[in-house]
């Protein structure tokens, strides 16, 4: 029977293997970690769970980063399961591109830089803003307030 | 089996033969046994068959009722047919071919006797002077209905022509060869011969056909007036009758021509060159008077017909008007013919009566035009006005010139303008105009059937103005803006019309056109230049660069027709149209106290009146050219103030570049923009806090902001910092490559050495 | 344990031609010429274009083909999915690099005549691979859909349109309708992933296959009979030059995110199809040198159009391309002539020249 020596082309085989073992590791945890999706699943340019239901009280507004822009959503309903106890539109004001936001009083959507007022559909009452709020879609699934582009 | 031999008839050969011979002797002529036709037909077969058109061949013995001879003599016995005495072959002489018609048409040979030609008649005629067959033809002598007889009216003028346009043969006689060719470049000539008109004389409509009267100028008279009776009956009545019945001259050939008749021209009337009075007439004459008349009324009915086109073409009914101008050029043709009366007082009235039945086609197609006589006679006045004033908004409301003037269009001249007729004319006093349109426009009653609820307050207000003070002051003060000094005169169009002078857009410039002046301003004490300072200010840019017309002009803060500054004390309200929240605060805030009592203006004391920018930090602070400096001490809020929103501004840039470098890196910091985003908004609140002039309601708010700019700055150098671990992370994965390269490369080299061994 | 080894193996070895592997490639060899460093640029492309393959087919599984949602897609990769970030970049990256390898493959056989007899049938499938590739980097570069793409991606095809006959055919084939559109992000995807992928796996096979069966050929005149065993010592060295590659692609990937090197700041926001077009849009360093010299024509030559004579002349220097192993006759007879040479190098001029000036050019 053979001894097996410790040559020096096994040594350099041993870390030749080990190396590239290591390597391929390299590779490979990034690969693996890529293919497991992330928390949010995809983008959120047309479609995006804002909040629980429950979480807006009625009345309350809430300004939420759609698309990597303000928009606003307003309860005005009863019933909080229901879409269309929901209002989501855009918040930048169509004039000079302030936040807007909701005053209940009146139910009108305001903007406090010039004064311009919209109604819950986004078109414009009073005041300078040249054009309407653009209006997103509500739904609610699982207990969850979904907010989506038209037509999305 | 054939027919012929069950039903025993003869053979079809047979028939058809039978036919055949029937058909050809058929169609012969068949006279009653006449020897000359008989014989003839095999001898001049042509002749014969011409024959048949002629106006004779009804007769019983044709040939001999011309030629004589024996007709029952036998047939091929020539001598016995041509064997009588009143035999008389062809050819025939001119005379002898009028003695033999003649022995039939007696009269005809009379009244050949009386004309021109009755040189024929006699023993040893002129050669050239024809007989009836040179005129007539013969063999065939068609009708002379018949188009294809050489006198039939069509064919007679080249009938004579024959002769008449001879040269030579007419200098024989002395006669012009040209007169076939006036004839038939004559007004008649042309009728008859181009136009076919039936009503055209031939050569024979003047001259009758065989006396031909030429010499007795009466019988042109006759001839004339047998077409031209009226004109024939008013020269009869008239002075040129009995100069002729002296003088033989003038005749209607004298003025008219003989052959070369034109049709009559308005230019052979009067005493001018190239006129046919002129040949008695002396200048200044009336045929002069004649003539102008004559003009006149020509001229009236061409306008009138370009009047009735013009309006044709604009799509309007113009029947009714058609039916005027046929009256007109009837009556025309009327007058035409009553110069022949040679009577000026009896034309003039002709004439006139023309007139006046066009001068209503004028007034009839205007009023298809709708036009007042206020425009048909500014028209040519003040064109420019009456140009203008389609784009009225007023025309448009079919409100015209009495709507505001008074009067009435629908008469004429003077008339219209007539006080009694309602006329009030100008405004004579800058003060008057107010007046002057508040009459429509101050009454809610008659503006609302234009636009319901439209304001009607602007007299009112005007009086509260500066312009209706000034004026109240000096009434005749011609330098204050009145109604039509901003809103335009005679081309008012609406506010909201892009192109009226007082649309959003346009209402500095227009304010600037007195405001600007600086020697008409310091007469009132008006020292400002406002529309330069506007045009640069943040409301001037936004409005006429922009054209956002969300910005304010010279009337949102100084009011329409109640144009005034805004009292010291309530220019706040006024800013607050708008900027809501900025009023809102200062009203609650200590300076509105504080400016109060020092008469201080408020918004323009800090932002100025006309040439508002966009407010900047340095304008709060206690430094040299801020605003506060002007009250405040240094040290004091403003500086407090001023340094929170410098620190706010850095913070918030290094947050944004903390950002920007970690998303260069490609980590994900879309959180930290819109926090950026939320933060920087939250700054400009504070800024529009400031109006409150509450030191601590700011501070609160300036630590809020700062801490979101420090979580925006967190989420930023978290992003930073993963990028770094990134990189480490690749240092490592960078060492272990490294590694095994190395150890690929030893093994080379170990398997290099090796083969080398092997080789060896 | 060896027992086991060898029945696993044997089992295999029973069903499947892996005797005759073993010994082909223990058999197989590459000379051992002065030029021997060249021999590695083939596979350098190769293993770009395997790494194309890998990270294409990972992107793959987050990219979304619309034109409402491709920008955000490739925004969402970068940001949210892990890793997400190095893979796109390793991708783009690689793409490069796989063209740039493949122009230098091409020029270092062109210069060692690798085509002359037998192997034109290689030479002409590698030249179909380049432009394949290309296709690869034109239909690729559309696909994050933002302004610079897509600008980019109007001008080729209007150049493209140029074409006669076939342009307006070609320009709507591209286009998937009568301008650049969201049906054109469709069809470049589908043109991408699916369409030239299969093409190019087929010819990159067949072309593999050759060189195996055929062997490296060896430069004219090259009388040495050194060789090297193919299996294991070539190996060992394309391992070698394989992970400093990708060693490269991982240091470009961190240090280097690509559009941050490549795409100004407002070029990398979303495109929208109606903004203008903005000033110096230029297309990929690759197209570069054709788009260039695009613009050093005059615009009517001999009554022709301009545009017209410098496509056909692009495609006839295409077609001289493909066809050197023909008109390069001495080569087939082992004979140097000065004239492919000299046009190798006059083509090398041209493209670094051009390419130089499409950045450094002021103008246009």
């Amino acid at each position: 029977m053979e001894e097996k020596k410790l040559t020096r082309r096994s040594f350099v085989d041993y870390l030749l293997w080990v190396t590239g073992a290591g390597v391929l590791g390299t590779i490979a945890y990034p690969v693996l970690k890529f293919i497991l999706p992330p928390p949010q699943s995809e983008p959120n340019n047309l479609t995006m769970t804002v909040m629980e239901v429950g979480a807006l009280a009625r009345g309350a507004f809430k300004i939420f980063e759609f698309n990597r822009k303000p928009a606003i959503i307003i309860r005005t309903g009863v019933d909080a399961n229901a879409p269309e106890s929901y209002h989501a539109l855009s918040a930048v004001c169509t004039h000079l591109h302030c936040t807007v936001q909701y005053e209940n009083a009146s139910g009108q959507i305001f903007c406090a830089c010039h004064n311009g007022r919209f109604n819950l559909q986004g078109q414009v009452l009073s005041g300078p803003p040249p054009s309407a709020l653009p209006v997103y879609r509500v739904e609610i699934q699982k207990g969850k307030i979904i907010v989506a582009v038209q037509g999305a | 089996m054939r027919l012929s031999n069950v039903m025993n008839v003869p053979p079809t050969w047979i028939l058809a033969l039978t036919a055949a011979l029937l058909l050809f002797f058929g169609g012969q002529v068949s006279y009653a046994a006449d020897a000359c036709i008989t014989c003839h037909s095999d001898f001049t077969p042509e002749l014969m068959d011409a024959f048949h058109e002629d106006v004779h061949a009804a007769n019983q013995h044709p040939c001999v009722g011309c030629h004589g001879g024996n007709p029952d003599a036998a047939p091929d016995d020539m001598d016995a047919a041509h064997g009588t005495a009143d035999f008389a072959p062809p050819p025939w002489t001119a005379s002898e071919s009028v003695k033999r018609c003649g022995s039939c048409h007696t009269q005809v040979v009379k009244k050949l006797g009386t004309g021109p030609h009755r040189g024929v008649l006699g023993e040893n005629p002129d050669p050239d002077l024809p007989g009836c067959t040179r005129c007539h033809g013969f063999h065939p002598i068609y009708k002379i209905q018949d188009v294809k007889s050489p006198v039939n009216r069509t064919a007679v003028l080249q009938t004579c022509s024959a002769c008449h346009a001879d040269s030579a043969m007419m200098a024989r006689h002395n006669l012009s060869p040209k007169i076939p060719n006036e004839y038939r470049n004559s007004v008649h000539g042309r009728e008859l011969l181009t136009r076919d008109n039936d009503a055209a004389p031939s050569c024979i409509g003047c001259h009758d056909s065989h006396s031909s009267h030429n010499e007795n100028v009466a019988s042109f008279d006759e001839a004339c007036s047998l077409c031209h009776q009226r004109e024939a009956k008013a020269f009869k009545t008239s002075k040129h009758q009995r100069v002729w019945e002296l003088t033989k001259v003038p005749v209607c050939i004298t003025c008219h021509g003989s052959h070369s008749i034109t049709s009559p021209t308005v230019e052979m009337l009067g005493t001018g060159p190239g006129t046919i009075c002129s040949k008695c007439h002396n200048p200044g004459d009336s045929p002069d008077v004649f003539r102008s008349l004559m003009d006149k009324i020509e001229k009236e009915f061409t306008q009138g017909q370009a009047m009735i086109v013009e309006a044709q073409r604009a799509g309007k009914n113009v029947d009714a008007q058609i039916k005027i101008l046929e009256q007109v050029r009837t009556q025309l043709q009327r007058a035409r013919q009553s110069i022949h009366y040679f009577d000026l007082a009896r034309f003039r009235k002709e004439v006139d009566k023309g007139l006046e039945l066009s001068s209503n086609i004028s007034t009839s197609v205007e009023q298809l035009f709708g036009e007042s006589s206020c425009i048909t006679c500014h028209r040519e006045l003040t064109p420019d006005l009456v140009a203008g004033f389609s784009d009225d908004v007023h025309a448009d409301k079919q409100i015209s010139c009495d709507g505001c003037h008074g009067g009435n269009p629908l008469l004429q001249d003077e008339k219209a303008m007539s006080p009694e007729e309602g006329f009030i004319g100008v405004p004579k006093r800058p003060a008057d105009v107010g007046p002057f349109c508040a009459r429509c426009h101050s009454k809610p009653e008659y503006m609302n059937g234009f636009v319901p609820g439209i304001s009607t307050d602007q007299l009112s207000q005007y009086a509260l103005s500066g312009h209706g003070q000034a004026l109240s002051r000096n009434p005749f003060d011609k330098n204050v803006a009145t109604c039509v000094s901003c809103h335009g005169v005679h081309k008012i169009r609406a506010a909201k019309d892009p192109l009226s002078p007082v649309y959003a857009v346009n209402v500095p410039e227009t304010c600037n056109k007195c405001h600007g002046n600086g020697d008409l301003m310091k007469a009132y004490g008006i020292q400002t230049n406002p529309y330069e300072d506007y045009r640069e200010s943040v409301h001037g840019k936004a409005l006429l660069d922009k054209g956002d017309v969300s910005a304010p002009a010279c009337n949102d803060c100084h009011g329409n027709h109640g144009a005034k500054p805004p009292e010291v004390d309530n220019i706040a309200n006024v800013c607050g149209q708008c900027h809501v929240r900025n009023a809102t605060l200062f009203k609650l805030s200590v300076h509105r106290g504080i400016f109060e009592l020092r008469g201080m203006e408020q918004c323009s004391s800090c932002h100025g009146h006309h040439a508002i920018k966009h407010p900047t930090d340095a304008m709060l602070s206690t430094q040299p050219g801020s605003i506060c400096v002007k009250c405040h001490d240094p040290g004091s809020a403003p500086d407090q103030v001023h340094e929170m929103f410098t620190v706010l501004d850095a913070k918030s840039l290094e947050a944004r570049d903390k950002l920007r470098l970690a998303e260069s890196y490609l980590v994900n910091v879309d959180g930290g923009f819109v926090q950026l985003d939320k933060a920087n908004s939250e700054i400009t609140k504070m800024r529009v806090l400031v109006h409150l002039f509450d030191l601590d309601t700011l501070k609160t708010a300036d630590q809020k902001t700062l801490a979101m700019l420090q979580g925006v700055e967190d989420i930023g150098n978290k992003g930073i910092e993963n990028a770094m671990f990134r990189r480490k992370g690749f240092l490592v994965a960078l060492g272990l490559f490294a590694l095994f390269l190395a150890i690929v490369i030893l093994k080379i080299r170990e398997l290099e050495k090796r083969r080398k061994l092997e080789s060896e | 344990m060896e027992q086991k080894r060898s029945k696993l193996a044997s089992w295999f070895r029973e069903r499947l031609p892996i005797d005759y592997l073993m010994q082909y490639s223990e058999h197989k060899t590459v000379p051992r010429t002065k030029d021997f460093h060249w021999y590695f640029f083939g596979g350098i492309a190769l293993f770009f274009f395997l790494v194309q393959i890998v990270t294409g087919l990972f992107l793959l599984l987050y990219y979304k083909p619309t034109a409402e949602s491709a920008y955000e897609s490739v925004h969402f990769i970068e940001s949210e999915v892990y890793f997400g970030w190095l893979i796109r970049n390793v991708h783009a990256w690689s793409a490069n690099l796989m063209i740039l390898a493949s122009f230098l493959h091409l020029f270092s056989n062109w210069f060692l005549k690798g085509y002359r007899k037998p192997r034109e049938m290689t030479w002409i499938l590698g030249v179909l691979l380049l432009f394949l590739g290309m296709g690869f980097g034109f239909s690729g570069y559309l696909l994050p859909w933002n302004k610079l793409s897509f600008f980019a991606t109007k001008v080729g095809i209007e150049i493209a349109g140029v074409t006669p006959l076939i342009g307006n055919f070609l320009m709507k084939f591209l286009q998937g309708g009568d301008e650049v559109s969201g049906a054109t992000l469709t069809r470049f995807f589908a043109i991408h992933v699916a369409i030239l992928p299969g093409l190019t796996l087929l010819f990159l096979a067949i072309h593999l296959y050759l060189v195996q069966y055929q062997g490296i050929s060896k430069p004219i005149g090259d009388t040495t009979e050194k060789t090297m065993r193919f299996f294991p010592d070539f190996v060992y060295r394309e391992l070698a030059v394989w992970s400093f590659c990708l060693l490269l692609l991982a240091f470009l990937a961190v240090f280097y995110p690509f559009d941050s090197v490549f795409i100004p700041l407002d070029l990398q926001e979303k495109a929208s199809a109606f903004d203008p077009t903005p000033v110096g849009i230029k297309p990929e360093w690759y197209f570069m040198f054709m788009y260039q010299s695009l613009k050093y024509f005059p615009g009517k030559i001999l009554g022709l159009s301009g545009k017209v004579v410098a496509l056909f002349s692009f495609g006839v220097g295409g077609l001289g391309l493909l066809m050197v192993p023909f008109w390069d006759r001495w080569s087939s007879r082992e004979q140097r002539h000065w004239l492919p040479k000299t046009a190798g190098i006059l083509v090398i001029l041209f493209i670094v020249v051009f390419t130089i000036l499409g950045y450094v050019a002021p103008g246009h």
